[in-house]
């Protein structure tokens, strides 16, 4: 159950807040999924079917919180409330799953490899400033970079083997 | 190929797409089927534009960086209602202990003998060699296995990497993880059936058990508990063989029963002590390290003694006997930190502790090597001839490895 949860817990609380807006109220609504789940666990449930119950149990307590905050609240009736159509529900869940997927084999990547990934692809250095940044060669940094992306496409080629 | 996009795990299909694609990994077909789902609507299309660009992913991969599963994760075990920071603080303290064990097993170990009779002078070596005087050897088990019977009878095995989450017939959740098998009762009826579950250690193998009430039990090797998978009476019993380190959850109205098969018996209230009961031992043995307990005899039920810290109650299975005496509780718990500790103890337990974690028979050639006693600490990642080797140095013992089996001459 740990792993489930913590493979599993990040991108849902992702997808909560999207519709909620409120880390207290996502958090909430998230730990109660998983707790649903606990309780009516079936051992022959696959990855997937876990993952779709838990989106579908936290969407579904979002909209039930939304729709009791624009009942409760008068002057939300001003704020038009957003068309929201079972398919946007659905752009989220993709949404959250592929950034949770990417997310996780981030994380498992060895510590080197992470900085110097994350530095090319989130702040986008050249090559060069990142091995001013880390003191590092150019070659070393290149090696590395590389060694990322390999490590994280094998990890990201299927489902994470995590079941059983 | 034509899937509904009701369809609940369609999403999830997608997804992979995706994320195949960012990847660069795709293939024509998965190419083809992507481009179909993108053709459907003008925002699959924005959808897809969005996760395509690395500045969206890394804005997002950041704001997940500050979600704390470890957080999220204790409140989640608070609310299924059983204290799992007992077991965190246990493993911390375990590979601290581990490593304590690698330093001191590098630098020196020493080992005293002293013959009980004639008590000649104490002999203190210093270990430090590392040419084996054994051709043969046993290598350290690795240790960390069980094997798990259910109220049906189903054996399951335990291993490292054995992930495993079931639910008894009673509703009770199974839950193997890390090498702790835990136990959730949701609650409810009263009324129920009272199931049994077992668990059973191999020679060389540990394993960390938490039941339903909490309550926390570490099985030495060569053992096996066996536990009701959820407590529904006012007794909570649970019936061991071997050796089992307990941390009871306190619940006087609930008071917890240790029974073991030699004829010893020990009432808990809540508290953290020691069972050693093995078959093939003379006697049983049950000490104290916080709390109360109360050992007693149950074959015939004549007798019993209530144990303050640092006690142990000593039960002799051929004379019905039982005794108190002192213990150094540090000793008594040593398996625990992965270590094997004697203090004057006779060669036939130092040989019955090593035949139980490396699985190996002892035949001596003479009576006399039984009753010689050794005091010493040994780790247990240590293989087999270290240990005999270090027994040997300290002279009045001569030992040799055949296989798995050990035998011992003057």
């Amino acid at each position: 159950m740990k792993s489930l949860f913590e493979l599993l817990y990040k991108r849902l609380y992702f997808f909560a807040i999207k519709f909620v807006k409120e880390h207290q109220i996502a958090e909430d609504i998230v730990q109660e999924a998983f707790l649903k789940l606990w309780k009516n666990w079936d051992e022959t449930a696959s990855l997937p079917q876990i993952k779709s119950y838990l989106y579908t149990i936290t969407k579904h307590d979002c909209l039930n919180f939304l729709s009791r905050l624009r009942h409760t609240q008068k002057q939300l009736a001003q704020r038009p409330a957003i068309p929201e159509s079972e398919s946007s529900h659905q752009w989220r869940m993709i949404e959250a799953e592929v950034i949770g997927e990417v997310k996780i084999a981030l994380d498992k990547l060895p510590p080197k490899c992470r900085e110097i990934f994350m530095l090319s692809y989130r702040e986008e250095y050249s090559n060069q400033q990142i091995a001013d940044i880390l003191h590092l060669s150019l070659q070393t940094v290149k090696n590395q970079k590389s060694r990322g992306y390999k490590i994280l496409r094998n990890m990201l080629k299927d489902a994470l083997p995590f079941f059983l | 190929m034509q899937e509904s996009q009701d369809e609940p795990e369609y999403f999830l299909k997608i997804s992979r797409l995706i994320r195949r694609y960012i990847l660069n990994e795709s293939s024509p077909e998965e190419i083809r089927e992507l481009t179909q789902w993108l053709a459907k609507d003008e925002s699959n299309k924005e959808l897809f534009i969005k996760l395509a660009n690395g500045e969206y992913i890394s804005e997002h991969l950041a704001l997940l960086e500050e979600v704390d599963v470890t957080k999220a994760w204790e409140r989640f075990q608070h609310s299924i209602n059983r204290p799992e920071n007992k077991s965190v603080r246990f493993r911390w303290f375990y590979y601290a202990a581990a490593i304590f064990v690698g330093i001191i097993s590098t630098i020196s170990l020493f080992l005293t003998t002293r013959h009980q009779k004639n008590h000649p002078d104490t002999g203190i070596i210093a270990y430090m060699g590392t040419n084996s005087l054994f051709h043969n050897d046993v290598a350290a088990p690795s240790g960390k296995t069980a094997i798990l019977t259910l109220a049906n009878g189903k054996k399951v095995s335990l291993g490292q990497y054995a992930q495993l989450r079931l639910r008894e017939s009673d509703s009770t959740l199974l839950d193997n993880d890390s090498n702790v098998l835990t136990y959730y009762h949701p609650g409810g009826s009263n009324r129920e059936k009272v199931l049994y579950n077992k668990l059973e250690t191999p020679a060389g193998s540990t394993y960390h058990l938490a039941l339903s009430d909490g309550t926390q039990i570490w099985l030495n090797a060569g053992s096996s508990v066996r536990f009701p998978t959820a407590f529904h009476g006012i007794e909570r019993n649970v019936y061991l063989t071997g050796e089992a380190y307990f941390e009871v959850n306190s619940d006087p109205t609930h008071p917890f029963l240790v029974e073991t098969p030699g004829g010893m018996a020990v009432n808990v209230l809540g508290t953290h002590f020691d069972v050693m009961a093995y078959g093939n031992e003379n006697k049983s043995m049950a000490s104290l390290l916080q709390g109360k307990i109360r050992v007693r005899s149950t074959n015939p039920a004549t007798s019993s003694c209530d144990l303050q810290v640092g006690q142990a109650g000593i039960y002799n299975h051929h004379t019905g006997q039982l005794t108190m005496r002192s213990v150094d509780t540090s000793m008594v718990v040593a398996w625990r930190k992965g270590l094997f500790m004697f203090e004057n103890n006779r060669l036939s337990d130092v040989m019955n502790q090593l035949s139980r974690w490396y699985d190996i028979a002892v035949e001596y050639k003479s009576d006399r090597v039984r009753t010689m006693h050794f005091t010493g600490v040994v780790s247990r990642q240590e293989n087999l001839s270290k240990v005999l080797e270090m027994l040997q140095l300290t002279g009045g013992a001569h030992f040799s490895i055949e296989g798995k089996k050990v035998t011992i001459m003057e």
